[in-house]
């Protein structure tokens, strides 16, 4: 298969759809800068279309996350931005973690994060501001003007939603 | 009794005495809910890493991508003009060779079964038509032209208006004919659904012909043609896998749900006692799984008949 045909082009549109949102968030997780972070994932993904062959690699995602990681921690060292805490993700991300376990948990925060999207809007607006925003039930009812009451329940529901949702994912 | 808020407060540790002989008196009620309420405080464990979690525009970034390639392409392009050049007697001798392999190729193709698209692949036609078909599926052509194509499975068509062209899908169970429309066809064992989102299309069958137009689904099981207007939101579900509802009543959702799923639910009441309506997305779920979520959040109630869904009651 050749990088001009249709297939291929396909195949690569649906690699960077299912990998470039998780990608960015791990990439902004090291270099706290969402910009920077599109960035490092756009060299990534050009080099994989220049340099790689979509259909040869066995397991894209694992290596989509190597080059990602790499490609974060060059872009800090050219900033001359790598701090104590960049080196110290450095070598946990190497020594302690897999890039195997590292880009099964973005996947997994990726999957939790779009079938909250999908949950009915009153509870997809409550477990966002707990989860994503990481306010309290009393912030969230403060905020959304409803009773602690009415969030406990949501909140609740959402999870009962949630996992079903999950199930059927993973 | 409500679960839902003792669930609520149970994962911040807020529960009363009383809450908590609740909670473990539900756990022991049935194995199911001990199960679930595992698999919610994995999830509230799981979705703390959540936290500054974004959702970067993904389409955008690809047309990004694809405008820095297509440049470097021409780039490229640009300056191996000269090696080009050089290898062109070379190029001539071996496009001597493929002509000969392509014409033998075409001889082969004219003879055997030439499936164009399948699982989740889009194929585009000369006129800039598009076909994309869903998983498990298989679009054959049927002739040379690109006109006549036989479905086994489901696609979402967008065809381009041209004068004095026509395209027809051939089932099992009828054929579509198509001048210009966007429209899905899901062609099984059991019955061919042809819903339309723009245009018209004719859905023929043995003993007669069926004009659909927007907003229409029509499905024919060898035996019986029923036909409902629907809002057409949902009509590519087949290939993007997601149906998703936005305040929409039940009753309409239970018919989206039929023509989705293959007219596997009834409705034991009247469809006027439905009152409810849906709020929720879908994607993926097998139907079972949509009505337990819509146990949950509409309180509706069911039961299975044989490989039917009943619906008894909602509450909400």
């Amino acid at each position: 298969m050749t990088h001009d045909s249709h297939k291929y082009k396909s195949q690569f549109q649906v690699i960077f759809k299912e990998y470039y949102n998780p990608l960015c968030n791990f990439a902004n997780s090291i270099l706290r800068d969402s910009a920077l972070a599109e960035d490092a994932i756009q060299d990534v993904f050009t080099s994989f279309w220049q340099k790689s062959k979509v259909d040869t690699i066995d397991n894209p995602k694992a290596f989509l996350f190597q080059c990602a990681k790499n490609r974060a921690f060059e872009v800090l060292r050219s900033k001359k931005k790598m701090s104590d805490y960049a080196l110290k993700l450095e070598r946990e991300y190497t020594d302690v973690l897999a890039i195997e376990e590292l880009s099964e948990r973005y996947m997994l925060k990726e999957k939790l994060f779009r079938k909250i999207a999908e949950l009915p809007p009153q509870c997809q607006k409550i477990l966002k501001l707990s989860k994503l925003n990481g306010f309290t039930y009393k912030e969230i009812a403060t905020e959304l003007d409803i009773s602690v009451k009415t969030v406990e329940n949501q909140i609740g529901r959402g999870l009962r939603l949630l996992r079903l949702k999950m199930a059927t994912a993973l | 009794m409500n679960i839902d808020r003792i669930i609520g407060r149970f994962l911040l540790g807020k529960q009363s005495q009383d809450e908590l002989k609740t909670l473990e008196q539900w756990k022991t009620d049935a194995q199911e809910n001990l199960k679930e309420l595992q698999g919610i405080q994995q999830l509230w464990r799981d979705s703390q890493g959540l936290q500054d979690y974004q959702d970067f525009n993904v389409d955008s970034a690809l047309a990004k991508l694809e405008s820095t390639l297509s440049n470097d392409k021409n780039v490229h392009h640009t300056g191996s003009k000269v090696k080009s050049l050089l290898s062109l007697k070379w190029i001539s001798g071996i496009a001597a060779s493929f002509l000969i392999l392509f014409l033998g190729y075409q001889y082969m193709v004219t003879q055997q079964t030439t499936v164009v698209g399948s699982n989740r692949t889009v194929h585009l036609l000369a006129d800039g038509s598009s076909i994309e078909v869903a998983d498990g599926s298989d679009l054959i052509l049927a002739d040379s032209n690109e006109k006549v194509f036989k479905l086994k499975g489901s696609a979402y068509f967008e065809i381009e208006k041209q004068e004095n062209t026509q395209i027809e899908i051939l089932t099992d169970y009828g054929e579509i004919i198509v001048v210009g429309t966007a429209f899905a066809v899901q062609s099984t064992d059991d019955y061919t659904t042809v819903s339309v989102s723009e245009g018209k299309v004719n859905f023929n069958i043995a003993n007669g012909s069926f004009p659909l137009t927007a907003g229409m689904t029509a499905s024919f099981d060898g035996q019986s043609m029923t036909v409902h207007t629907l809002s057409s939101v949902n009509f590519k579900s087949q290939v993007t896998g997601k149906l998703i509802y936005d305040s929409v009543p039940l009753y309409q959702v239970v018919n989206d749900l039929n023509r989705h799923f293959g007219n596997k639910i009834l409705l034991s009441e009247e469809e006027s006692n439905f009152g409810c309506k849906v709020s929720s997305v879908f994607s993926d779920l097998v139907l079972a799984d949509i009505l337990q979520e819509l146990s949950l959040t509409i309180g509706l109630k069911f039961h299975k008949e044989e490989n039917k869904y009943v619906i008894d009651s909602v509450s909400c």
